[in-house]
């Protein structure tokens, strides 16, 4: 008599639990778990190496598959802890760059080669910095629609990217033309005021 | 032998019983349009907000007292917004979504005392359940039921590591909120 009692009580406890767990595996099979992989849209230069039939799908590591976009994900991430780090470093050679520079204008000219060093140092951190968002994995989404942070980091990459492009050829020029001084140090200040504006909208 | 006859009478009786009880419970689904649940965590340097619009849910009401008996949530973690799509996407990485695409919550333990509701129930998230209580308010709206309520979790209680941005750590906890519509 007791063991039916108990196992009647048994029975009505578990078919009550049951009874919640299979509403949610009713939800669950109406849910559908497949989340598109990449993105419809992305850098053509992401596209190259990481679209659907990009380079790196040659390799096994990298073929298009849920567990391996998860891995791809977590590359991602290495890389812009990478590109958060070297952005500081570039950051810090700039300002020393434009400490010297600024000296050289005022006519200091022993440390000319001082200036030509560092400016080496800038352009390697910065070209190397520059090409992580350009070759490393899609994220997930596409673009969210209206103005973030990350689409201001954007923007004001294109403006400091053409200013170090101007900057380096201006450079160059001057050796011959010195009169192009004063654009050279111009293009290298929005270089440097753009470059640390695009760190710090990431703050926000 | 009179003994067991007796207690299979009782055990019959019991279980027409509950099935008369189970004719009483309404199956009531969420209304998708209306309903959201939101996630909101802090850094140090900001704060930021991600919004869902396809939670699916469902709850057994008790037609005779108009009481909810039993609810299940399932909500897929790619669907949160946050207007920042890199975000998003460091949120599938770190909670592992392409693995545990699906945040749940069932329960089967509603107390519901002046249109308050004390749930107790099983979170399931990052592939770890966990018994979670919170409060929700019950309303009536022409035509559904609104169910609104708010709790908190820790990423550490599902083995997720908080996400760091420069080099500082978020804060372990996420608030939760959310607000449910079911057509009655």
């Amino acid at each position: 008599m007791r063991i039916i009692i108990i196992s009647f009580f048994l029975i009505f406890f578990i078919s009550s639990q049951n009874k919640a767990q299979n509403l949610l595996n009713e939800l669950e099979s109406i849910e559908s778990n497949n989340i598109p992989l990449l993105p419809e849209k992305f850098l053509v230069t992401k596209k190259i190496f990481w679209g659907k039939k990009g380079l790196m799908r040659n390799f096994n590591r990298f073929k298009l598959t849920p567990e391996n976009r998860q891995n791809e994900l977590k590359l991602r991430k290495s890389m812009f802890k990478a590109h958060q780090i070297l952005g500081f470093v570039t950051l810090g050679e700039m300002l020393v760059q434009g400490i010297i520079g600024s000296q050289l204008y005022k006519g200091n000219m022993d440390i000319k080669n001082a200036h030509e060093t560092m400016g080496m140092m800038v352009n390697i951190t910065y070209f190397t910095n520059a090409a992580i968002p350009l070759f490393s994995p899609p994220k997930m989404f596409n673009e969210r629609k209206g103005l973030s942070n990350i689409k201001l980091h954007k923007i004001l990459a294109i403006v400091h990217f053409s200013s170090m492009v101007a900057t380096n050829i201006l450079a160059r020029k001057i050796n011959t033309n010195y009169d192009l001084k004063p654009y050279h140090r111009a293009a290298a200040y929005t270089a440097f005021g753009s470059y640390a504006a695009s760190m710090i909208v990431i703050k926000f | 032998m009179t003994k067991n006859y007796f207690s299979i009478i009782i055990i019959l009786l019991c279980t027409t019983n509950s099935f008369t009880q189970e004719i009483q419970l309404k199956k009531l689904y969420a209304d998708k349009n209306k309903s959201d649940i939101t996630y909101a965590m802090n850094h140090p340097l900001h704060s930021w907000k991600g919004i869902s619009n396809d939670m699916l849910s469902v709850i057994l009401l008790d037609t005779s007292n108009m009481e909810i008996n039993e609810l299940a949530v399932v909500v897929k973690i790619a669907s949160f917004d946050s207007k920042n799509s890199n975000r998003d996407s460091n949120t599938i990485e770190v909670t592992e979504a392409l693995k545990y695409p699906n945040v749940s919550l069932s329960s089967n333990s509603i107390k519901e005392i002046n249109n308050t509701l004390t749930v107790k129930g099983t979170l399931k998230f990052h592939g770890v359940s966990k018994e979670i209580i919170f409060n929700a308010q019950k309303e009536y709206v022409t035509n559904e039921i609104k169910v609104t309520g708010n709790f908190e979790i820790l990423m550490t209680d599902f083995k997720i590591k908080p996400p760091k941005l420069l080099g500082i750590t978020t804060d372990k906890d996420i608030k939760l909120s959310f607000t449910v519509f079911y057509k009655l």
